[in-house]
């Protein structure tokens, strides 16, 4: 069942004295219920407003300037008063990157809880102290935790009660925006973990928003390759990793490699992502790209049966 | 130059009135010989930064002996310490905090030249522009005059690692230099920090990195160095819990 359609989404930032520029360009997808669907690219490709728009927490100077986001029937952008407020209490949730800095530092764990369950369901304390308990259980925490302050947990502590915290209110999606960019390597292993495991249990979709493909691909069923504003690969994780289309997509999987091999090269990708206020004409990979030829310079590649390239994919 | 330390230990006192005090570095021994790159791998609150600040002079160490060259590091004081200074650098972990926001590239790398080399800022100029040459931000003239937030992270971390080659260190200790960066910036950056021939303490949680990177690593664990040899090698019979959890961490599409 289709939860989340994107139809031709474009969002532009339109700051005052400075040019506009267009993050999310032309973005098209679908999400099904229960999918891990993770969404990978560089910094400043787009992928965050891509995340913000979905869950429509877009504020100004950003703006939803084209296409639809239809979540499970409606339009997203059509809703208002009690339906919106409906739609972010059981539809969606965001986890931020600095998710962990998100707890209010004078209110115990236990409050954070009681306010989320309290403001959106008709309960008492004891009823909402007991769903609490249950909850950090979920996310392997002890019931102690509610009786402490933020500033007395770990980072990753902390980023466990967040995702506990958006659990309460059982959305259909959440959408995890680099979740463990500041933990320690073995933290953000078990961060991951614990998110890849609530996704079975529960069984909501999911999409896991970051830079790090080796991190997704350990946790996405499917995989969106992000390029200057348009998803230039979609593909399930496993087909990605044995055959990847887009030149940038293979140029990523170059970045990795296993540090016992007897030789190890790991070859980055040359070049810096584009300017969005400045984008060549043709394909925004192009001035990066190895295989790049000069059809590839007149008009941006349309995604086609899953990958966005004039010399890799199918001509249109 | 040889940098050697030798049994050196080191005890902080606890953060309140009562609390134990931490043993952060106990009874370590290493050498980095001239040009080398080592990796210093342990889990956060193993030692690793105090080691780092051991070595660069910040702080001394309660026994033991730090010697670079025929420099006795943990008992330089005032001008000695700074003539040291300027051959030991820092790169530091998070370029978007390493920089001033209201210095200019250029500013930014003159300063060491002017405050280690007596040069004026004149003299300076042609060495900022090799400088900004070798890190490869090129065309230098228009890299030169930029702000940090008119920057890239990776731009900002090669002007970091810029700054800190200006007075022509004989040895680099990066602390996580990589970290902050997109994963597809990395590689150029390691390939950076080793192009430049200089000896390198390379502190990270990366194995993948440490790999590139050095030759030889050694793991610490609550202050005690816990394994040591050949990266390779280390890499592949790890003895130590810590060094195992962090292979079991790499991404498994990735393992052979």
């Amino acid at each position: 069942m289709t939860l989340l359609e994107v139809e031709n989404l474009s969002v532009v930032y339109e700051p005052t004295g400075a040019p506009t520029v267009e993050s999310v360009r032309d973005v098209s997808l679908t999400l099904r219920a229960g999918e891990f669907v993770g969404l990978v690219g560089e910094s400043g490709c787009g992928k965050s407003t891509l995340g913000y728009a979905l869950t429509r927490m877009l504020k100004p100077p950003a703006r939803l300037d084209a296409g639809r986001v239809i979540f499970a029937g409606d339009d997203i952008a059509a809703l208002s008063g009690e339906r919106l407020r409906a739609l972010r209490r059981r539809g969606f949730a965001l986890v931020l990157q600095s998710g962990m800095n998100a707890l209010n530092p004078v209110r115990t764990v236990e409050n954070h809880f009681v306010d989320v369950l309290r403001a959106h369901e008709r309960t008492d304390r004891a009823t909402a102290r007991t769903k609490a308990v249950e909850l950090l259980d979920r996310v392997h925490l002890p019931a102690t935790t509610l009786r402490r302050y933020p500033h007395e947990l770990s980072g990753g502590m902390r980023q466990r009660v967040v995702i506990a915290l958006v659990l309460a209110l059982e959305p259909r999606l959440v959408v995890f925006d680099e979740p463990t960019t500041a933990l320690d390597v073995l933290v953000q292993k078990a961060v991951i973990d614990t998110i890849k495991r609530l996704q079975r249990e529960v069984g909501f979709s999911a999409l896991l928003i970051s830079h790090d493909l080796g991190m997704v691909l350990e946790s996405a069923d499917r995989v969106l390759v992000m390029y200057a504003g348009r998803i230039v690969e979609d593909q399930p994780s496993a087909r990605l990793v044995r055959h990847p289309r887009h030149p940038y997509t293979r140029a990523l999987l170059g970045c990795y490699a296993d540090p016992r091999a007897e030789q190890v090269t790991i070859t980055g990708i040359p070049g810096s992502p584009p300017d969005l206020a400045r984008l060549p004409g043709g394909c925004s990979y192009a001035p990066r790209c190895p295989l790049v030829e000069p059809g590839c310079l007149h008009a941006e590649p349309p995604l086609v049966n899953g990958v966005a390239c004039y010399v890799t994919g199918a001509r249109p | 130059m040889r940098l050697i330390v030798d049994d050196v230990t080191k005890r902080y006192p606890g953060r309140r009135r009562g609390d134990a005090s931490v043993l952060a570095c106990d009874h370590v021994s290493f050498t980095i010989e001239p040009g080398e790159s080592v990796a210093l791998v342990g889990q956060s609150g193993s030692g690793k930064s105090t080691l780092a600040r051991l070595i660069t002079g910040m702080d001394r160490p309660d026994s033991g002996v730090i010697t670079f060259g025929d420099t006795r590091v943990d008992r330089l004081r005032r001008r000695h310490l700074r003539a040291y200074r300027s051959r030991v650098q820092l790169v530091f972990q998070d370029p978007y905090a390493a920089l001033n926001p209201l210095h200019t590239v250029r500013y930014v790398l003159t300063r060491p030249l002017v405050n280690y080399h007596g040069l004026s800022e004149r003299e300076a100029r042609p060495q900022v522009d090799e400088l900004l040459d070798t890190v490869g931000l090129t065309p230098v003239e228009q890299f030169a005059g930029k702000l940090p937030h008119q920057l890239s992270g990776g731009q900002r971390q090669r002007v970091v690692i810029a700054r800190a080659l200006a007075p022509r260190p004989a040895l680099l200790v990066a602390d996580e230099p990589v970290s902050m960066l997109d994963v597809s910036l990395r590689a150029g950056v390691l390939e950076l920090l080793r192009s430049t021939g200089v000896g390198m303490l390379y502190i990270t949680h990366d194995l993948l990195s440490a790999r590139v990177v050095a030759d030889r690593m050694f793991v610490l664990h609550e202050g005690r160095v816990v394994e040591h040899g050949r990266t390779i090698d280390v890499l592949r019979d790890p003895k130590d819990d810590y060094t195992r959890a962090l292979l079991d961490a790499l991404p498994t599409p990735f393992t052979v």
